[in-house]
Formats: C-alpha cells, structure tokens, sequence
C-alpha cells in the first residue's frame, strides 16, 4: 500500500513534468517564470498603445527594440512623441526596452531560449556575445530582408563594415557606426605633462615615454606614473605586430600574407616582459598586481598616464569623464582589424514576427537625422535646445538623455554635437574609418564550434595569470607556467583550429 | 519529520492531512519537478529556434569540458574541503550560541543578541566584499595598518593563497551563525522544563544539564540539518567565493570552487548545454551524498534519518 502511494505520486509528478515539457514547444506559451512575466508586461503595454491610435491608416506594427542601458525618467514620454513621427514616416511603432547592463545578457539570453518574440535586440562581441548567439541560431538571417528595406543604412558604411555581421555568407547583424579603426593612445594629466615638459605628439612604442616615467618616479613620490592593465588586451607591444583572434588566444602578423597562426603566449612574450619592467622600475604601484579596484585612486588623479583606445575627440572625452584635463598621444597607427565593428550591432531576433518592420525601424534610426536626435536627445524645448543645425545644449535637470547611447543605436555621427564635444569629430572619426591600415584577413570571423571546451578551459586558466607579471620576480618563469598551463589547457588545439580556418578562408578568396 | 506521517497507510483515513500538505505537494511539483525537464539541455546542443526538445542530441560531450578540465581536481577538492570545514564549524558554532542564548534568562537580553547576531545574514556578499576589503587591503586596511602599529609586517592578503580558508570560514560564520542558531533555540524552547527542574533536584551542575539534557533533546534536529547540508557539499556558496574573494587569480588553489570555475569558464560563450551539464554533475552528486549520509544516519539511529 505504501509502495502504491509513492508509485501514484511519481506517477503524478512525472505527469506534470510531461506537461511542462510539451509545453515549451509551443514557444512563447510555457516558460522560465520570470521571462513570462516580462513578457506579459510588454505585451499588455503594446496593446495599449495600439488602441490608443486606431484611426491611423493601417494599424502600425510594434518594434520591440532591446537595449542596454539606465531607463530615463521621461523615457515613455519621449516615446510617445517619437512614435508619432515614426508612424507618419514608415508607420511603424517603437517599444524600446531599456536593460540594466549587469542583467542584459542573462535576461536576453532567456528571453531568446523561452522563444520570446522580440524584434531587434543590441549585441557585440563582448557583451550578449554575438558569436554565442549565432551558435545557438538565435539571430535571424537578414540578408534578403536588408536588401529590400535596409538600402540606405547599408550605403552609408564604409566598404567591408557589413561583412562584419556575416557568418557563413549569411548577415546576422547590422554593425553600427562609430570609431571603428583601432589605435591606441596614452592618455596624459596635462597638468604633469607640461610640469615635465612633455612634448611628444606620437609614439611607436611605449619606452620613448620612460623618461618623463622616471621623472615622475623621482620627483612625485604620491603619484604612480601609469595605470596598468588588468586584461592583456591593451598593449602598443602586441598590436605594433599583431592582431588578435579567438578571444585573444590566436594572433597573426598584421603583415603577414601566409596567414600563420600564432600562439598568444608568443605573441604576447614581449608585452609581459614590459610590464614587468614597468613593475620593477615602479611605474605601476607596487601592489597592483592584486589591488583590485582602483577607482578611488583614479578619482584622486594617483596614475599620471593610462593606455586606452585613441579616437577624434577622446582626450576631451576621458577629460569630462575624470574631471581634470587630460592629452592625447597616439600610438602605432589606425588599423582596421578583421572584425573591426563588432563591438556594437544591432540583430534580428530568430523569433520575431516583424522582421520587415524591424529592419525598416532600424534603417530608419540609422539613416535620419530626425529620429535618431529624438530618440538620443529627446524633444526640443522640453530635453534639449538648439543652438544651431547641429548644435544643442540640453536643459538643467534634463530627464531624458541617452546621447551617450548614440553608438549602440545607429549611426553616431548623425548626433548633434554637445557643448564639450569638439566639432569635426564625426567627420575625422568618419575619415580614420575609411582611410586606415586593413587587416589581412578582413571579414574572417573564426567559428568557435569545435573548439567551445577549450576556449572555456583558457578563459579559466588565463584569468588564474591575470596580472601576475605586475608582481613576478622571475618573469620567464611564470611565463613559462603559464605557456604551460594554456597549453594542457588546449592552446594548441585552438591555434590548429584557427589555422585550419585561415586556410579554408584564404583558399575560398 | 512531518514525511514519517506518510507511512500511515490509510489515504481516505488521512484525507484531512493530504488536503493540508496538497499545497506544498503541489509547489514541490511546479517549483522543483517541473523545471527538471531542463536536465536534457546537458544532453543536447541547444538551438533557439528548434527549442529544448528539437535541439541535436550530443551525448555526453557537453561534460567533457569539465571533466578534461586540469583544475578540475582542484576545485572539486576545495569546494569539498571548503564546505565541509563550512558545515562542521557553523554547525558547532550555531549550537554553542543556541546554548548560550538559552542560558540567557532575560528576554530583552536574548532579542538583542539575537538581533545583532542575525543582521550579516542580511548583508548581500557584494557588501561583504567590500567590508572585508576595507579590512585586507593591503596598504590602507585596518587590519594591516593594525600589524604594523605593533610592529609586525603588513600581509599581502590577496596574494597569500594560505590564509583564506580561515578567512573565509571566519567570515562564513560570521554570516551564518545567529540565523543557523535560531531553530537549535526554538528547539531547545521546546524541550520539557520539568526535566531541567528533575536535574535541579538532582544537583546537576549546568554544564550535566547541557550534556544530558539539552543536547540529547536537539540531537534529531542537529542531524536533519546536518543532512541537509551535506547534501548541498558539492555546490559552493557563489556569492561568498567569487564576490569575498575579489575574484582574484592568485587566490585560486585555495578558493576556486567548481560554481566559480565555471562561472568564469563559460561567462564568455553563454553555453547552456556545458552548464547544465557541470550543474546536473554537482545534482547527481549531491544526490549521492544525501543519500548515503541518510543510510548511515539510519544504521546509527533509524530514528533521525531524513526519510
């Protein structure tokens, strides 16, 4: 009798567990609970919407656009505005769905398995991983659809960029326009640079800057010369030479047209070997190695330089960003790398039931000055005022700003210009776009299917190493343990791997 | 406790306390039955568009990520080692403070401390972090700014792999312990106070008291918790070891568990095949555990066993 009572209540939870199953084959019916809920939300605030504008012409079709990002206080109202112009321009409603960063690539990764069907969603190869969305067809292919509705965006981007958004031939994603050349730069306290008399305005390496280092070291005792870098992305070492694939783990010679497959722990010998001088010499604080959150004493102004991506108007921008003046000097020279343009796309969700409008919105932020001012700046008068056709200062306490959005939503160069921005930047930014150094292998995008365990296997390992050559005493020795760890890791399956799809590309060029 | 009822056989003699326990029944079911369909994404390489049913079946390759892995050794150690240094210590601890408490005869005494010592469990680890940060830092912290008031040599705390299991499980405890006492107070509220004044005739001393009386009475309690807990030994406390840690390399060999492996493993790809599959690992594992601590509970004392 007892056995029977437990059989009967297996018998029954199994049950229900065979009803949730099926369930999620009807996609959007039965889901994670929490994305139901969301969903719902949004749906219940579409309807609304709808009703509320049924005498227009053909009833409008709602792009759900998601995004990362704070919500404005004002956000729906601009919406409302922004969605009249929409619909008298391609009748066409826009639901834009802010995310909090920390939750956008669990909530998007969720929302995309429970078959929620979103429209457009943001990604990049470093957050909401475009190529982890490709793997799992997430992403919807547009190439047909773009071709009829997307004419505009596609003929405002400089040659190669949509290539960017392609894997196997078929386009997955539409990059968006902002810098998109790679230089580096030092970024300098102008206040130390002229004390010391810095008067370099280019570098090719980074030891041409060691002599206004040691001035610093001997005359400021409570400053460090430089901020070192927590990844290994940053290095004027590493990227003179090479370019990086595979999450770093693979480099070829930017020169070299065989297309060998180097592996990082060659490729990046040099840049660990320099950073240890930086270290012993005392360029870096002496316990960088395991400081683990140095805001505060950036904030305090404690490091005189850092290295970071050099742009048109960047050194005005770290400037208003840290509160005190800073100089650019730009290292090495502008390089379009293979995937240059990644870093921000906007791509169709697998589940969408509007593609077409989706596509029409998208070309339509990406292309018109209008809609794409509204949406980063709000509306005039109210967020912002005009001072002339592409200048616009917003008002005090402005309770809808997301100009500093503008290059995850298009097209940053058609945003107006704020009163700290310097004019021309768009146009320069645009011109180093077009104008520099492109990489061999320009439009090769590595497919990381085979080689997911091993991939997952280095970032582990590789994270164990960070920033251990800040605090080495014996560099070639941790060198050499580290080579050894990524290597029972699975270095060189992946650089075989990269290889043998370098090869493949090469040969179908 | 309440599941020992179940093994009256009568269904229609017990109805009345069927209909009671059908919500918990049902909860149990859409909460933690329902979802299990999900193991087979392990299983499977997931497609959005063809759903958890239609996506290819792969086999077991989604678990060879993890099992080739050269650290996994390593963070299976620790997250055993770890958690049951964890379990034995709060364990004691908790006791220890429910019996000083219950010692305490003031009631407003007993609210206070209570209180006091119940308020880290509330602290989200984030803010742990950055308390005990504002402790370890290796050249602003109290701690280190305290050594070398006296003379010692400040430690570089975020680079010294060796002291962190103290640290920690101080930490650990610190969290945990006045919430872990609360039952083993509750339970010992429950034990008959004609016992104590038997005892008291007696002359037993309190230390007789605790020994013969206190602890005997909390023994069952004691055990189902500690169950419990050792059927979670294989999953790491995440919060507390990425968070409290600072995330830092040079910490690893001591404070890597498989949660924060793969944490960091995967965070890049996002695939929900490789950690479902290290997931249904640790639920296979702990499954194992639970079972095998109950057996021997139930060979000791059929009495205290779980089930």
């Amino acid at each position: 009798m007892k056995k029977k009572m437990i059989a009967l209540l297996m018998a029954g939870v199994m049950a229900v567990g065979m009803l949730a199953g099926c369930g999620s084959t009807n996609r959007s019916s039965q889901s994670e609970s929490s994305t139901k809920q969301s969903s719902a939300e949004s749906e219940t605030k579409s309807t609304v919407v709808e009703s509320s504008t049924e005498e227009v012409k053909e009833e409008p079709v709602t792009v759900t656009w998601w995004m990362y990002g704070g919500a404005a206080d004002e956000h729906d109202l601009v919406m409302e505005e922004l969605n009249k112009l929409l619909v008298e321009k391609i009748n066409v409603k826009l639901d834009l769905v802010m995310i909090a960063s920390s939750e956008f690539d669990e909530k998007v990764r969720l929302a995309s398995m429970a078959g929620e069907d979103f429209d457009l969603v943001w990604t990049s190869n470093w957050k909401n991983h475009f190529d982890a969305n490709v793997s799992r067809d997430a992403f919807m292919a547009i190439e047909d659809i773009v071709a009829e509705y997307g004419q505009e965006m596609v003929a405002s981007m400089p040659d190669g960029l949509l290539d960017v958004g392609k894997v196997d031939g078929h386009l997955y994603a539409i990059p968006n326009q902002q810098i998109l050349a790679r230089q580096l730069g030092v970024y300098v306290q102008k206040e130390y640079a002229e004390k010391y008399n810095l008067t370099l305005t280019h570098i090719d390496d980074i030891s041409e800057m060691y002599d206004f280092f040691d001035q610093i070291v001997a005359n400021e005792p409570d400053v460090w010369p430089l901020l070192g870098t927590k990844g290994m992305t940053l290095s004027i070492e590493t990227e003179k030479i090479y370019e990086s694939l595979a999450n770093g783990y693979v480099f070829i010679k930017k020169d070299d047209d065989n297309l060998t497959a180097v592996p990082e722990v060659i490729a990046r010998e040099e840049l660990f070997r320099t950073q240890n001088e930086w270290y012993k010499r005392g360029y870096v604080q002496p316990d960088f190695a395991t400081v683990t959150d140095t805001t505060a004493n950036a904030k305090a102004g404690k490091y005189i330089c850092h290295l970071a991506t050099y742009k048109p108007g960047g050194a005005e921008e770290v400037s208003n960003q840290q509160g005190r003046e800073y100089i650019v000097i730009p290292a090495g020279e502008p390089y379009l790398q293979a995937t240059s343009g990644q870093e921000t796309m906007t791509a169709v969700n697998v589940n969408s039931k509007n593609p077409e409008a989706a596509v029409k919105l998208l070309n339509l932020v990406y292309t018109d000055k209008e809609v794409f001012n509204m949406l980063l700046s709000g509306i005039e008068g109210v967020h912002y005022n005009k001072i002339d056709d592409t200048h616009i200062q917003t008002v005090e306490n402005c309770k809808y700003n997301y100009a500093g959005n503008a290059w995850k939503f298009g097209n940053q160069f058609l945003a107006y210009y704020n009163p700290q921005q310097i004019d021309g930047t768009w146009e320069e930014t645009d011109k180093m776009n077009r104008e520099s150094e492109v990489s061999p292998i320009r439009g090769f995008a590595f497919d990381s299917t085979n080689v997911q365990a091993e991939l997952a296997q280095l970032d582990a390992v590789s994270a164990e190493f960070s920033k251990g050559q800040y605090i080495a005493e014996d560099i070639d020795a941790w060198m050499k343990e580290r080579a050894d760890k990524l290597e029972k890791a699975g270095l060189s399956k992946v650089v075989a791997e990269v290889q043998a799809q370098l090869d493949a590309w090469k040969a179908s060029k | 406790m309440k599941r020992k009822k179940l093994k009256i056989p009568h269904l229609k003699d017990n109805i009345q306390l069927f209909t009671l326990a059908l919500p918990a029944i049902v909860l149990l079911a859409v909460f933690s039955y329902w979802p299990m369909y999900g193991i087979i994404l392990a299983f499977k390489n997931y497609k959005v568009p063809l759903g958890m049913w239609g996506s290819p079946w792969v086999g077991l390759k989604n678990f060879l990520f993890f099992f080739q892995a050269q650290d996994a050794w390593r963070v299976t150690r620790n997250t055993l080692l770890l958690n049951f240094l964890f379990i034995t210590v709060t364990l004691v601890c908790a006791v220890g403070f429910a019996l000083l408490m219950f010692e305490v005869k003031s009631r407003t005494h007993v609210k206070v401390y209570q209180t006091v010592s119940i308020l880290p469990n509330f602290l989200s680890w984030v803010a742990v972090s950055y308390m005990s940060y504002a402790l370890l830092e290796p050249t602003k912290g109290i701690l280190n700014r305290v050594i070398e008031s006296m003379g010692g040599e400040g430690i570089s705390w975020y680079a010294e792999p060796e002291y962190w299991p103290v640290i920690l499980l101080i930490i650990k405890i610190w969290h945990g312990v006045g919430i872990g006492s609360i039952v083993y107070y509750a339970a010992l509220m429950g034990v008959d106070s004609e016992l104590y004044e038997a005892a008291d005739i007696d002359g037993a001393t309190k230390l007789q008291k605790i020994r013969y009386i206190s602890l005997p009475c909390i023994v069952p309690i004691i055990t189902i918790r500690l169950i419990m807990a050792i059927g979670k030994i294989f999953r790491g406390d995440f919060g507390l070891f990425y968070n409290v840690t600072r995330d830092q390399g040079t910490l690893y060999p001591t404070t890597d568990i498989i949660d924060t492996y793969v944490y960091r493993a995967l965070m890049n790809q996002g695939n929900v095949g490789m950690s479902s599959a290290v997931s249904l690992f640790q639920s296979v594992v702990c499954f194992i555990t639970l079972m095998i601590t109950n057996s021997v509970v139930k060979k000791i004392n059929p009495e205290n066993s779980l089930f």
